[in-house]
């Protein structure tokens, strides 16, 4: 505690950064987290096989000193395909977070602003939306719109909105009436202005921790509708997907589906850790 | 009160209205032509013209959404399977107590361990035994519950040969689905506990009660528990219709024949009227899930008791 | 002494043997006493209607009763079963049918000529008269004869394969009584449903009162062997593998041939049998005929191995050699295709077709379902031309859109199509492939060959429905390379060592009507 004295001149950020991987366990999330991300994004490019490189000679092998994972149905390295499937999974995960996250504040700082009828419709239909459970929106919207990239994000967004809408209503509502914001008003600032220049720093603080760690639940969740056959299929390399066709050879070939689920489950363990640590870095009780 | 039941019942109903006319536009707008999918590329034109028929769907937009409409919120009829005629009200009525024992049990796991385990480590802050607890619910919550469920499989049904694998036939073949759909929420509610228990731990009631020089025990009892009860009703709320709203997976994974397979099925087979009827029913189960967590607030906090009660002083 | 004591000896080895084939599976009346199948799709209902086959045909033809049966042998003819007999009148296009005057269903309900009438309207009228091309109405004479009357004279007995041999016939009356027969059946089958758990099991027992009791001309198909039969859904097949492993199942027929070694040669052999089944379904590959020329049809299907491609499409495969399998009745061992594309694979000849054919290097595109399995067989192929210089993208899409896009209207957004194929019999799953009327005038794959058509339509007719018409065709699609077979698809049939015999009706097994040990 003596040390913090001589971080008093840093930027907000770096206070930021520095209070987020304070503890061991945040730390440890954000470098498992950057190297899962460095090994996704660099990996593919060092690997000597390409991602659906056939090898009828090696269907099915197991860990080997050639295929570190061993190879699947088809022969193709497994840990090329994770690597590469993981760009995929992570993409998803993030997209999908800060997609929701956006729409939700846009939404939500529209209706918390306004007020009056605005606000009344938005949260009436807000209401509406979070009536359809958020496992069964993903499920009819991934139906509905295909296998793409793009429409699974969208399928993996819609869950989550309301949640994002409600919060951030919520704080505007405690904040709208501080004289900041009239202050603000009575310099005719335009509602844009002030709506996410003023009002929007001093409201995100709940919805940047609920996304860190919606990240990793969002992975779990397109790995879950991979698994029921909606969202990326293969041959794309995504973990839900890779998951999905390792569970056929769970008698013979565990390995096929131990590699994926495990990756998931490490990837989403690093970005809880460091949801963790973000949640305390932004939590004003627990400030010296 | 009853007045306040009333009002939130009729909302509900408002909301499965508007939820119902939501599914049915969201149904209606996925591509292809569900008669001519249903009956395949060797099908007659004039055989699908009679099974867009049977089906309704030569009807317009609006003709089609008004019987919708009509027939489930007004009559209560579901209606019947486009694949299979069998009535989706009662198909309904045989799935649903295989996804409630699942979901509820699981949902008492949740709440029992996970408030046990968070209690028990929100008391023990910064030690060992708070550290542990921890981790097991990092994992825990990191898993996805379907690979949970595969390993289990693994384990105890190909390995140990204890489990069936499958089924519905004996208690034993709930045993893996309800473990597997409770660890992510045990480990949520222990995280939750947790935290609020931190949050009272260092409340000044807390302190002053310590200074009394009152026993631990009676403090954590007395003092800690109720104040921290609030935020794990809402996670029970949550978790109680997250719980059923999960099944899908886990039904898929254990060939239960439950809601969220059924769901599924009409997904894949392009089965709206089943898509429809599933989804108001989730809709219907989650409305109800929040108003009796919302009765639970206005019973328990005091502060709602006293708007509640000022309202009725004005009238 | 010696010799009484070896003949007590073998008294008492002949016991044991008698003892252990009785070992109290089979009962007093000869039945087995019970059987667990494992089926992979939920009934979901009980009705008398065989369009959403599925898993259907393990139980539905031992519980409802269609008005013919195909023979036992194969030969695609046509026997007795409701109806005792036919005769052709105004020339064939009108038949005379003569219905069994004592067939009861369940409840004791006579089955006549207007429960006939009944159940062929009622299929009609929901939509689910499939390939009823020819079928016009039936027209009651008395209480057990009747008219069928044909749209036009048929040309041949498979395409009226759907109104006389699946078109299921109940009572009228049962199906008022029993809320449309949903839930709660009342058939005339050898075998009763006794209970039904949507979604879980149906289990049967075999009719005492049944009336094909007393009619020996029947298919073998007609006789409940086992006492209890009883169906259990296991969508997975390795979840399936692992109740056959702890002994909750009797029967599995869709075990993936790589899952078959612990049944064929470990722990589990001693206790279950193994049959690889062909199926009458087969991949194909079809290349667009307006967009692909001959010569680039041709280098296609030299530079694609489909040994190889069967391996990497997984364990239920293996290569076609012919447009057809030997599972189908009308397979003939001449119409194997050997010597041509279909079983050779040659990357010189492939190239010199990709030179002859002027193809510029575009990229072609290779559609199909986005199946697990088509979209390994893709994959594989896309590696495959690639070595013969051919560049190719794979568009997976689903059943609506592969549906639509694969219509004539969107001729020029798919090159080349892989996809599933199944049919009646072998000429019957030609019709999607080689009969111009699918599309008005164009074939399936857009093959606009008058030649081609002739030659189907003299090979599907009665009269010339032989190898050596069928022959023909297959030697006019390798010279002008219109498709190509992939893939035959077998499973691993894994039963019980009780049953000596399967038995077995159109390639499809009868688990009811197998033949047990000691039967």
């Amino acid at each position: 505690m003596a040390k913090q004295k001589g971080y008093k001149k840093s930027s907000a950020l770096g206070e930021f950064f520095r209070r987020a991987t304070k503890s061991f366990s945040s730390k440890l999330g954000v470098f498992l987290l950057l190297f899962i991300v460095l090994a996704c994004v660099i990996g593919p490019f060092l690997s000597p096989y390409g991602v659906n490189d056939v090898d009828l000679f090696n269907m099915y092998a197991g860990p080997s000193k050639e295929h570190l994972l061993g190879c699947d149905s088809m022969g193709r390295d497994m840990l090329t395909r994770l690597l590469y499937g993981g760009r995929y999974s992570l993409a998803l995960g993030i997209c999908a977070s800060l997609f929701g996250a956006a729409l939700g504040i846009i939404i939500g700082s529209i209706g918390g602003y306004f007020g009056g009828v605005t606000e009344t419709v938005i949260m009436r239909f807000m209401d509406v939306w979070s009536a359809l459970p958020g496992t069964m929106l993903c499920i009819l919207v991934s139906n509905a719109m295909g296998s793409g990239f793009f429409a699974t994000v969208i399928a993996l967004t819609v869950g989550g909105i309301p949640g994002t809408v409600r919060m951030i209503r919520g704080q505007i509502l405690s904040e709208r009436s501080k004289e900041y914001i009239e202050a603000a008003q009575s310099i005719n600032c335009s509602s844009p202005v002030i709506m996410f220049k003023h009002l929007l720093p001093n409201v995100i603080q709940p919805v940047i921790v609920t996304t860190t760690m919606g990240i990793g639940s969002t992975m779990i969740m397109a790995a879950g509708l991979s698994y029921i056959g909606l969202g990326i299929q293969p041959p794309n390399p995504e973990w839900g997907a890779m998951l999905t066709e390792g569970r056929t050879y769970i008698r013979t070939n565990p390995h096929l589906l131990l590699v994926p689920g495990i990756a998931i489950a490490l990837t989403v363990f690093a970005i809880n850790l460091m949801g963790d640590g973000v949640r305390d870095a932004l939590d004003p009780k627990l400030r010296d | 009160m009853s007045r306040y039941i009333l009002k939130r019942i009729l909302g509900m109903i408002v909301i499965l209205w508007c939820a119902g006319l939501v599914i049915f536009t969201l149904t209606y707008l996925v591509p292809g032509d569900p008669a001519s999918l249903l009956l395949g590329k060797e099908a007659s034109q004039e055989t699908i013209e009679i099974k867009r028929h049977v089906m309704g769907l030569d009807k317009s937009f609006l003709g089609q959404l008004g019987s919708y409409m009509y027939n489930t919120f007004v009559r209560l009829d579901f209606g019947e399977s486009w694949v299979f005629s069998s009535s989706v009200i009662s198909e309904l009525g045989v799935r649903l107590p295989r996804t409630l024992i699942v979901g509820l049990a699981a949902m008492v796991l949740n709440v029992v361990f996970g408030t046990l385990l968070g209690i028990f480590a929100g008391t023990h802050e910064g030690r060992w035994q708070d550290s542990l607890v921890m981790i097991i619910a990092m994992v825990f919550v990191s898993a996805p519950d379907f690979f949970v469920a595969l390993l289990m499989i693994l384990l105890f049904s190909l390995k140990l040969n204890w489990l069936p694998a499958y089924g519905i036939d004996s208690w034993k073949c709930y045993v893996m689905p309800i473990l597997a759909s409770s660890f992510g929420g045990i480990a949520i509610n222990a995280r939750q506990a947790r935290s609020s228990m931190l949050e009272v731990i260092r409340a000044d009631f807390v302190t002053t009660a310590r200074s009394k020089g009152q026993k631990e025990g009676i403090i954590v009892r007395k003092h800690m528990l109720p104040n921290a009860m609030m935020p794990i009703i809402t996670g029970v709320g949550g978790g109680l219709a997250g719980v059923i709203a999960g099944s899908p997976v886990i039904e898929t994974v254990f060939s239960i024949p439950g809601v969220g397979a059924y769901l599924l099925s009409g997904v894949n087979q392009h089965d709206y009227p089943v898509v429809r009827a599933c989804v108001i029913f989730f809709a219907l189960f989650a409305s109800i899930a929040v108003l009796i967590m919302d009765l639970c607030y206005a019973f328990l906090d005091p502060r709602i008791k006293a708007q509640y009660s000022k309202g009725k002083k004005v009238k | 002494m010696k010799k009484l004591v070896s003949l007590l000896l073998a008294l008492c080895l002949l016991c044991a043997v008698m003892g252990s084939a009785m070992a109290g599976t089979l009962l007093d009346n000869g039945r087995y006493d019970k059987l667990v199948v494992a089926i992979d799709t939920d009934p979901q209902d009980l009705e008398g209607d065989d369009t959403n086959l599925g898993s259907r045909y393990f139980w539905i033809y031992g519980v409802y009763e269609s008005l013919f049966d195909f023979a036992d042998d194969s030969s695609g003819k046509l026997m007795p079963a409701m109806a005792k007999e036919y005769e052709e009148v105004d020339g064939g296009k009108s038949w005379k049918v003569t219905l069994n005057n004592d067939i009861y269903d369940w409840d004791g309900n006579n089955i006549t000529s207007s429960d006939v009438k009944y159940c062929f309207e009622w299929i009609i009228n929901r939509g689910q008269a499939m390939r009823f091309d020819f079928f016009d109405s039936i027209e009651p004479i008395d209480d057990y004869t009747f008219y069928i009357h044909w749209k036009d004279v048929p040309p041949a007995i498979a395409e009226l394969e759907f109104p006389l041999a699946r078109t299921l016939i109940w009572s009228e009356k049962a199906y008022n009584d029993h809320n449309g027969m949903t839930q709660d059946a009342c058939g005339t089958g050898c075998y009763k449903i006794t209970s039904f758990v949507p979604g879980s099991k149906l289990v049967m027992e075999a009719n005492d009162e049944y009336w094909g009791l007393n009619h020996p001309e029947l298919s073998k198909r007609h006789t409940a062997t086992v006492q209890t039969l009883e169906m259990d859904v296991v969508a997975e097949a390795s979840t399936a593998v692992i109740g056959l492993e702890q002994g909750n199942l009797d029967v599995c027929s869709y075990v993936p041939l790589s899952m078959l070694d612990e049944f064929q040669n470990g722990a589990q052999s001693a206790n279950y049998t193994v049959e690889i089944v062909t199926q009458g379904d087969y991949y194909l590959m079809a290349p667009n005929a307006q967009t692909i020329n001959e010569d680039l049809r041709k280098a296609i299907f030299y530079a694609v191995d489909n040994g190889v491609l069967c391996q990497a499409m997984g364990g239920s495969f293996s290569p076609a050699t012919t447009i057809g399998t030997e599972a189908f009745s009308d397979y003939d061992e001449s119409l194997e295709m050997t010597g041509t594309f279909i079983t050779d694979y040659d990357l010189a000849k492939a190239k010199e077709y990709v030179a002859s054919s002027g193809y510029d290097g575009r990229e072609i595109v290779l559609i199909s379902n986005n199946s697990e399995v088509t979209s390994k067989a893709c994959q594989m192929i896309q590696v495959m031309l690639l070595q013969a210089g051919i560049n190719s993208k794979i568009s997976l899409v689903t059943p609506d859109v592969y549906n639509t896009i694969t219509s004539p209207q969107h001729s020029d957004e798919w090159d080349v199509m892989v996809q599933q194929l199944g049919g009646p019999n072998m000429v019957g799953s030609w019709h999607l492939i080689f009969d111009n009327e699918v599309n008005n005038g164009i074939t399936f794959s857009l093959i606009d060959d008058p030649e081609l058509q002739e030659l189907y339509e003299a090979a599907v007719a009665d009269a010339t429905h032989d190898a050596e018409h069928m022959r023909a065709v297959l030697d006019h699609d390798v010279e002008h390379a219109y498709i190509y077979p992939i893939a035959k698809i077998s499973t691993g049939l894994v039963y019980t060592k009780d049953i000596a015999e399967m038995f077995y009706r159109e390639g499809y097994y009868t688990p009811g009507a197998a033949t047990f040990v000691g039967q």
